[in-house]
């Protein structure tokens, strides 16, 4: 197993092409059992563990039991396990196992501990067969085992491969070779047939996949150049967006599905990766991550058919850390978004796992694309845990303040909103129909508001660590003060002035399947007044001249959506 | 937009092609052992049928370990010094001490 691990690191870490670091393996461990047997052998005395390979169990040899006890689990395994499909996936195209949240580096250190442990687990029974340790034995099993494997249907080109496909292929070579033994062809002839067939078989292999016009080539292969082309925008270095035409993804690993990408909404994650401002961001980024889509494919095992038009749910959860086992990828501890830690949307199409994908049924594909910027404001309402009547108070009226305003009203609140900008203020008056707004620093239209009590909710969506720490002073007694947006920074609160509220400090972050499924009904319902939110318009081609504008000049603009295709 | 260059194949029925291929492959061993069976007497022996098991079940356990890593487009040569070396590794402890009364499961885990 450590071996395994050890080649797994090579490739992985070391960036070692696997046959070189497997054949470095090969010729070392030769050397060191020399060195330990001091060139010669180990005999074995130990009847009991001699006399096992020997044993017959119901009349079957028991070697041959062995082989029962390695496949069941290995067919369990590589079938109808997650990791199974992961091993395809990755074989597949590791790239895009990789953007549908496949942890392609730990699948492939256990393929490699998978095949050390049953190499480990030959040499036993060898030891156990023949009696004696022998470090030059084995010679060429390698050839056998690769052998095996292609006879039985496994591609060298990766991702097509069985468990009972190899048992066969070995049985198969165990009688060509026993054939020959019999009928004494010289065992030099058997080696010869052997390389043959890999040969054959690979060139047959090879043939098949043409035939199928299945793109399915290593992700560097040549003719991966002339695929489908697609157009991106690209941020390649902060301030620098291009229109460039890159290659479109390829056939969808089991349980993705590739998809055409319909609308994307600008987000203002989106404006600060552009300027720059974004932490953690590694350029070149392709951007986008509030999506709506169609279908093209499915990959197997996938249920969605062509042409459903579906919300994208851009995050990519590891599902199994203390969140995701709590049922909360929104927080996932390794939690990744599309367009923001991997390539985003600004493309023609792109591969997402099924599970992140949700029917958009009666949405248009513009609304459909504003679901995801909901869904945070739904998740806060959500996280507020407040009931019907109460009054809530909404700071900041950006797109995410809007959102949450929006979904507040929808919880039966009553809403206010507070702002610096008179503009934004009106429009949220007179476009959505919320109550007059009230203006930073406008402490007595504040206090009136609620005759004196304050908030029963507060919810900030400023992303400024000033207005944070005067929102707790808007919380009325027994209230909840929920942060929607994060800032980089510390903030401050007295401690008397929240405990005599006995104040409940919620964080928000990111949104669940829970939260998009209300904002698809409430949207089919027409609770959300979408058109007036989607203030601007714009399209693949014209986002490299609209995006650096708007990051400017943000008069009247809410939210701006990126028309990629017709549909 | 490409996708009407999309090939309508949909998702190819890759598991019919498995069976199908897995039975070429068992007709394939039936047809081998019928003709060896044909070419020599000594083939259709307890002793030979056994031994042929014995053969192939190691090369069997190796090829599905093996699949593994071809299936993630890699492949790994270590396997069969690796076989080696853990036979070296395993007498080396039997004759260390594990000789007597230890249960063959904790040699087993030892060893890998």
């Amino acid at each position: 197993m450590l071996i395994g691990a050890f080649h797994a690191f090579g490739i992985v870490r070391m960036g070692l092409p696997p046959f070189i670091i497997t054949l470095a393996t090969l010729t070392s461990l030769r050397g060191i059992g020399l060195l330990i047997t001091n060139g010669s052998t180990i005999s074995i005395t130990n009847d009991a563990f001699t006399t096992f390979s020997r044993a017959d169990f119901l009349g079957i040899p028991s070697l041959f039991w062995m082989v029962i006890v390695v496949a069941i689990p290995a067919y369990v395994f590589l079938h109808l396990s997650r990791f199974g499909r992961y091993l395809f996936a990755v074989g597949s195209n590791s790239e895009a196992a990789r953007l549908s949240g496949v942890n392609v580096n730990r699948t492939i250190y256990l393929a490699y501990i998978l095949s050390s442990t049953c190499a480990a687990f030959v040499g036993l029974l060898l030891a156990s067969r023949i009696g004696i340790g022998n470090a030059t034995q084995a010679e060429g099993w390698e050839l056998q085992a690769i052998a095996s494997s292609v006879i039985g249907g496994t591609s060298l080109f990766g991702a097509v491969g069985s468990v009972h496909g190899p048992l066969l292929g070995a049985f198969i070579l165990a009688t060509i070779n026993n054939g020959a033994n019999l009928l004494n062809v010289n065992s030099f002839w058997q080696r010869i047939i052997t390389g043959l067939l890999i040969i054959v078989i690979v060139y047959f292999d090879q043939l098949r996949r043409r035939g199928r016009g299945d793109g399915r080539l290593p992700a560097t292969g040549p003719q991966q150049a002339s695929e489908r082309r697609m157009k991106a925008v690209v941020c390649s270095e902060p301030g620098r967006l291009a229109l460039v035409a890159r290659s479109g993804p390829e056939a969808p690993p089991p349980g993705s599905v590739r998809l055409a990408v319909s609308r994307v909404g600008i987000c203002g994650t989106d404006y600060h990766i552009f300027e720059g401002k974004h932490p953690f961001l590694e350029y070149p980024r392709v951007m986008g991550h509030e999506i709506s889509a169609r279908v093209i494919e499915g990959g197997p095992g996938t249920r969605l058919a062509p042409g459903t038009l579906v919300v994208v749910n851009p995050y990519l959860s590891c599902g199994e850390c203390i969140a995701c086992r709590k049922g909360k990828p929104n927080c996932c501890t390794a939690i990744r978004v599309l367009g923001v830690h991997t390539d985003g949307a600004f493309c023609e199409e792109i591969v997402m796992p099924e599970q992140n994908l949700y029917p958009a049924e009666g949405l248009s594909p513009e609304a459909a694309a504003a679901v995801e910027f909901l869904a945070i404001g739904a998740h806060a309402v959500r996280r507020s845990a407040a009931g019907r009547g109460v009054r809530s108070l909404v700071i900041g009226a950006g797109p995410i303040g809007l959102g949450t305003a929006v979904f507040s009203r929808i919880a039966g609140h009553d809403v206010r909103l507070l702002d610096t900008s008179e503009e934004r203020l009106a429009f949220a008056t007179e476009k959505l129909g919320f109550s007059p707004g009230i203006l930073a620093g406008d402490d007595a239209a504040l206090a009136q508001a609620t005759g004196g009590d304050g908030f029963d909710v507060v919810f900030d969506a400023t992303g400024n660590a000033q207005s944070m720490e005067r929102a707790f002073g808007h919380v009325a007694h027994g209230g909840t003060l929920v942060f929607v947006s994060v800032v980089k920074e510390e903030i401050r609160f007295s401690d008397p002035e929240f405990h005599k509220r006995e104040m409940t400090l919620v964080a928000s972050r990111n949104a669940t399947r829970e939260d998009f499924d209300h904002v698809i009904q409430s949207l089919a319902a027409g609770l959300v007044p979408i058109e007036a939110l989607v203030t601007h318009r714009t399209t693949l081609e014209d986002l490299v001249r609209d995006l650096p504008r708007w990051v400017h000049d943000k008069s009247g603009l809410v939210k701006a959506v990126v028309a990629v295709s017709a549909g | 937009m490409s996708v009407e260059t999309v090939e309508s194949a949909g998702p190819t029925p890759k598991k019919g092609v498995s069976i199908l291929f897995g039975l070429t492959l068992v007709g394939l061993l039936v047809v081998l052992w019928l003709l060896l069976g044909l070419a020599t007497n000594a083939f259709w022996t307890p002793n030979n049928i056994s031994n042929l098991l014995r053969q192939g079940a190691m090369t069997a356990i190796l090829a599905v370990g093996q699949t593994f890593v071809i299936i993630t487009a890699g492949i790994d040569l270590s396997v069969g010094a690796v076989v080696g070396f853990t036979s070296v590794i395993v007498a080396w402890l039997l004759a260390a001490g594990f000789r007597s009364g230890s249960r063959s499961s904790r040699r087993w885990r030892s060893a890998c």
